[in-house]
C-alpha cells in the first residue's frame, strides 16, 4: 500500500470563469479532445492524472453550478450532464473524478452557510477541487463511524473512508461525517491538512485513474465554520440523490459511445473479412452491418434519454421540488442509470466480436472500455434499478429516498 | 405505421400490462417489475430518440422492436399481433450499420 502525496493545491490561482451553459459544452468539447489523446497510456501506467485535472480546474468547468450570486454560471442539470457525457467520452476515470466535486458543490448551495457559500464558491471559481470521503468499508452508509467531536470552539475528525474518487487529487476534501448530535454533517478539510492520509490503494481492473482508494483522518482540526449541516438535506424533498445517479448514468453513456467510435473505427480500417464471413470483405459484412446499426440505434436512445432525464431534473428545479418532483426526477435517473449499464457494456463486448482477433492487441486498449464499464456500473445492483422503474409505472410508488444516520 | 403510431401503441401495451398487474400475483415479484422498468426505460428511451430531428430511422426501428418486446414478455396481458414485416426488422439495422461504416451517416 503506497502513500501517493498531493502537490501543490491550485486553490490560490486564478481560475477561468465561464459564463454560460454554450461557452461550458464548448470548453467541455475543446477539453475532452486534449485528454483523450493520453487515455489509454494513464489507464495502463496508472498515472495519477495531475496536468488533466489541472486543466480541468484551469478551464472553469469545475465552477458551472456555482450561483450566478457568486459569480458562476449556474448551468442547468442538462448542461452539466452533457458536460460529464462529453468528458466521460475521452476518458471516464477523468469524467468520474469530479462527480462528487458537483455534489458537493450542490450541498453547499442546498445547506451551506452565506459566509460558506462565499468562501468555498470562492475557492471553485479559483479552480478548487472537492474530493470524495463519504463511504467506508464495512459499514453501510447508514451507520458512518466516523465521527467529528467538538473540541473547544472546533471540532476534531476522525475516521477511514473508501471509494475516495478524487480525493487524492483534491485540494479540499469534504468527509461525511456523524457529529455529537448523531446528525450527518460535511466536515470540509484541507487535502494537505495534518492528519489526512490519503492512499493509493485503488487496485481495481477499471476507472483504475480515479484512485478511488482509502482516505484516513486521524484527530484533524476542523473549524466550526468549516462543517456544513448536510443533515438538513436528508429531511426534505430534494433531486441531491438523483443528480448523483444521473451524472454516474452520464459517465457511463460516454464510455458507450468510445465503445462504438472505437468499433466504427476498428472496422473501417479492416480490410479482410472476419474468418467465416460470407463477405468479400469486413466493410460489406451484412452481419456486422445489422449488428452495428443496431448497438448505434441504442446508443442514440440512451443519449437521448440521459438528455430527457437531465431536463426534467430541470423542470422540477424550476417548478419547486416536492415529493412527486423529487421521486420522478430519481426515477428518471434510475432507468437512465440501468440502461446505460447495458448499452456500455453490449458496447464494449461488440467492439471485440466485430473487430476481431487484432482487436485483442494490448496497443489498442479496447479492453479499457469494458473494465471502465464494469467497475463503474457495480456501484448498485442494475436489477433492482429496474424494480424501482417498474414499481413506479405499475404502483405509482417512488423510490425511497435515502435514509442516513441523522437526529 | 409510422414511428409516433409505434410508440403510441407501445404507450398502449404497456399500459395494458401495467394496469393488468395491478392486484396480480406478479404484481409485486421482483423478476416482473424488473421487466416492466426495463421496458418502460426502453419505451421512454424510444420516445426521446423520437423527438429527434435526425433519428426517425432508428427510432421507428426501436418502437417496432419495443412491440415486439412487449408482447413477447407479456403475450397473455396484452391485445396486439406481430405484422410479417417484423420478421426483417434487422434489415432496417442492417441499412443503419452500413450507412455508418460508409460515412454517409455520422456515429
Amino acid at each position: 500500500m503506497s502513500v501517493v502525496v498531493a502537490r501543490e493545491p491550485v486553490s490560490s490561482r486564478t481560475g477561468h470563469v465561464i459564463a454560460d451553459a454554450a461557452e461550458a459544452v464548448a470548453v467541455a468539447r475543446a477539453l475532452a479532445t486534449e485528454i483523450a489523446a493520453g487515455a489509454i497510456a494513464r489507464d495502463r501506467d496508472r498515472t495519477v492524472p495531475y496536468a488533466e485535472l489541472d486543466a480541468l480546474s484551469a478551464s472553469g468547468l469545475l465552477a458551472i453550478t456555482v450561483p450566478r450570486a457568486f459569480g458562476g454560471a449556474d448551468v442547468s442539470y442538462a448542461t452539466v450532464a452533457e458536460v460529464f457525457r462529453l468528458r466521460s467520452v475521452a476518458d471516464p476515470a477523468i469524467g468520474q473524478l469530479p462527480q462528487n466535486h458537483f455534489l458537493f458543490v450542490e450541498a453547499l448551495r442546498q445547506d451551506g452557510t452565506p459566509d460558506q457559500q462565499r468562501r468555498f464558491f470562492g475557492e471553485v471559481l479559483r479552480g478548487a477541487r472537492f474530493g470524495n470521503a463519504q463511504a467506508e468499508r464495512g459499514s453501510s452508509a447508514l451507520d458512518l463511524r466516523t465521527r467529528l467531536t467538538r473540541e473547544g470552539d472546533a471540532f476534531r475528525l476522525n475516521g477511514t473512508k473508501y471509494y475516495c474518487t478524487g480525493a487524492l487529487t483534491a485540494q479540499w476534501i469534504p468527509v461525511a461525517a456523524i457529529d455529537a448530535d448523531e446528525r450527518q454533517v460535511l466536515a470540509f478539510v484541507p487535502r494537505e491538512a495534518e492528519g489526512v492520509a490519503v492512499l493509493g490503494d485503488w487496485d481495481v481492473i477499471g476507472q483504475r485513474v480515479t484512485f478511488s482508494g482509502t482516505a484516513q483522518f486521524n484527530d484533524v482540526h476542523v473549524p466550526a465554520d468549516d462543517v456544513v449541516a448536510h443533515w438538513r438535506l436528508f429531511d426534505r424533498p430534494t433531486l441531491f440523490h438523483s443528480y448523483g445517479v444521473l451524472l454516474h448514468a452520464a459517465i457511463d453513456v460516454g464510455i458507450a459511445r468510445a465503445a462504438l467510435d472505437d468499433l466504427v473505427a476498428s472496422v473501417r480500417q479492416r480490410s479482410r473479412p472476419r474468418l467465416g464471413a460470407r463477405a468479400p470483405s469486413a466493410g460489406e459484412d451484412r452481419l456486422l452491418h445489422a449488428r452495428l446499426g443496431r448497438a448505434a440505434a441504442e446508443l442514440h436512445a440512451l443519449e437521448a434519454l440521459l438528455s430527457t432525464a437531465a431536463r426534467q431534473h430541470d423542470g422540477a428545479a424550476a417548478d419547486g421540488v416536492d415529493e412527486a418532483a423529487s421521486g420522478r426526477a430519481a426515477v428518471a435517473a434510475f432507468a437512465v442509470k440501468a440502461l446505460a449499464e447495458d448499452v456500455a457494456i453490449d458496447a464494449a463486448n461488440l467492439l471485440f466480436a466485430l473487430s476481431g482477433a487484432s482487436a485483442a492487441e494490448s496497443r489498442h486498449g479496447y479492453d479499457r472500455h469494458w473494465r471502465n464499464a464494469r467497475v463503474h456500473t457495480i456501484h448498485d445492483a442494475n436489477d433492482w434499478r429496474r424494480v424501482l422503474v417498474g414499481e413506479h409505472a405499475v404502483h405509482g410508488r417512488y423510490p425511497a429516498k435515502p435514509v442516513r444516520r441523522s437526529r | 405505421m409510422g414511428v409516433s403510431d409505434d410508440l403510441a401503441t407501445g404507450e398502449r401495451l404497456f399500459a395494458e400490462i401495467a394496469a393488468s398487474l395491478v392486484g396480480d400475483l406478479l404484481a409485486d415479484d421482483p423478476g416482473t417489475l424488473a421487466e416492466i422498468g426495463r421496458l418502460r426505460t426502453r419505451l421512454d428511451a424510444a420516445e426521446a430518440l423520437a423527438e429527434r430531428d435526425d433519428a426517425a430511422d432508428e427510432a421507428a426501428i426501436l418502437a417496432r422492436s419495443l412491440l415486439l418486446d412487449l408482447f413477447g414478455s407479456f403475450p397473455s396481458r396484452v391485445a396486439w399481433a406481430p405484422d410479417r414485416s417484423d420478421e426483417a426488422l434487422h434489415l432496417r439495422h442492417e441499412a443503419i450499420g452500413r450507412a455508418l461504416l460508409s460515412g454517409e451517416t455520422g456515429l
